[in-house]
């Protein structure tokens, strides 16, 4: 009869009263949502904390004791209480934070180690000392998030000049040069294509081959190899005289420093004697140069001996400067040659 | 005769054992009560703002009990505001501010 009275009672009130299963239930779900927060309720809300406690604990008593419109009221003023410490609670700053970095110690990874705050991973409440772990401490860092080395402040090496060498060996870092002139061009005051260091004769344009110094009796050009004497004769005859020995030692010379040049030695004549004479003397003269030129050690397959007689004359010859001029032997490079 | 006597004796054991209870809680609640006020004495209220309200809340809740007739929970309830003042007034952080540690003149 008096449970009845009772329900009845809290028809036309279901939210005011409270039967003892959803008490508990309810109550049960506020004990849960301070257990959560509690520690930040105790720093920030404790009195707030306390009234939720206690009227929790009146709710449940007035439930025990079959008074539903009391348990209900008490629930009401818990959940008020709850209410308020919820939101009195809500700065971090409400929970222990043994480091003091802003991350409370119940998220903090690191509780005892303050976060560097750097924007690097700071939600883990561990400080990043070096972000990019190349070894050189962020504070000394200049690119904290790119690994580096500690000749660049952390940052990736860098090259400048494009040379190959990285700035912090590059003597000359904004100006390409050689990696055996620690990264410096080579000066070639001469302009022989020959560096200066290498360049024995540096101040005069020489042949790459004979480390930068111009051959006495000759020059390599890209088609021939130009000579400024003559190669003397017997008259008549393929013997070579020695006076020209000296020239043919550097024709050597040169052959050796350019061991890809292969040439082609072209005998001529003046116009003095039969065609078939002169075509054959020529051939001869230069078969002497080129044996002369072998027993100089220069390979054989790299050399042609041509006899092209009279009939590629440079100048007169009806005169006997003309008919001098004529009488030659030429060094021709062989297409293919480098 | 004996039906009598039965009852006699039942009514007495009742109503002892109801003033045996209301003798409990009301130590209980003095106690409690002195507890707390040692407390405010203290003034401790703000530096421990949490214990001092529930215990305030527990013997609120014990007098609400008392009032109507739940003497147990009444008892239960003083005991643990009891139990929270006792608390407060042995906790450490209390007994190292109440007797600092001073300067050894002499410099011992």
């Amino acid at each position: 009869m008096r449970h009845l009275s009772a329900a009845i009672l809290c028809l036309p009130l279901v939210t005011a009263c409270l039967g003892p299963q959803e008490a508990a239930r309810r109550t049960t779900d506020l004990g849960k949502l301070l257990e959560d927060r509690r520690e930040a309720m105790e720093n920030c809300a404790p009195r707030s904390l306390a009234e939720a406690e206690v009227a929790i604990e009146a709710t449940r008593y007035h439930s025990r004791q079959g008074r539903p419109m009391e348990a209900s009221k008490a629930l009401d003023r818990a959940e008020a209480a709850v209410r308020s410490a919820w939101q009195q609670s809500q700065d971090n700053r409400c929970w222990k934070d043994q480091d003091g970095d802003g991350i409370p110690d119940r998220v903090d990874q690191c509780p005892a180690l303050a976060e560097d705050l750097d924007g690097f991973q700071d939600e883990d409440g561990c400080p990043d000392p070096d972000n990019d772990g190349d070894g050189v401490p962020d504070l000394r860092d200049d690119c904290p998030l790119e690994a580096g080395t500690a000749a660049f402040r952390g940052c990736p090496p860098k090259d400048s000049d494009g040379d190959g060498l990285n700035d912090d060996v590059d003597a000359c870092p904004n100006e390409p040069g050689s990696l055996v002139n620690r990264g410096c061009p080579y000066q070639d005051r001469d302009g022989d294509g020959v560096e200066d260091a290498s360049d024995q004769c540096p101040d005069v344009a020489g042949d790459p081959g004979n480390h930068g110094c111009p051959y006495q009796r000759i020059q390599v050009t890209e088609t021939q190899i130009e000579l400024k004497e003559k190669v003397f004769f017997k008259t008549g005859k393929a013997e070579i005289l020695p006076v020209s020995f000296p020239l043919l030692e550097e024709i050597a010379q040169a052959l050796r420093d350019h061991p890809a040049i292969r040439v082609r030695i072209e005998g001529h004549t003046d116009s003095v004697g039969s065609d078939r004479a002169n075509l054959r003397l020529s051939q001869a003269r230069a078969e002497s140069v080129r044996r002369f030129l072998i027993s100089r050690g220069v390979e054989a397959t790299r050399l042609v001996a041509v006899g092209r007689g009279e009939e590629v004359p440079l100048d007169d010859n009806s005169t006997e400067a003309g008919r001098a001029i004529n009488r030659r032997v030429e060094f021709h490079i062989l297409p293919g040659s480098p | 005769m004996a039906s009598r006597l039965r009852r006699w004796l039942m009514i007495g054991a009742l109503a002892g054992a109801a003033g045996c209870g209301t003798l409990r809680t009301s130590e209980v609640f003095g106690a409690a009560t002195d507890r707390l006020e040692a407390v405010r004495v203290a003034a401790l209220e703000d530096r421990e703002a949490y214990r001092v309200t529930l215990a305030q809340g527990f013997l609120d809740l014990a007098r609400e009990a008392r009032g109507r007739g739940d003497y147990d929970e009444a008892l239960r309830f003083a005991r643990r505001s009891l139990e929270v003042s006792e608390a407060v007034l042995h906790s450490p952080r209390r007994i190292l501010e109440a007797a600092p540690i001073e300067a050894v003149p002499g410099g011992r």
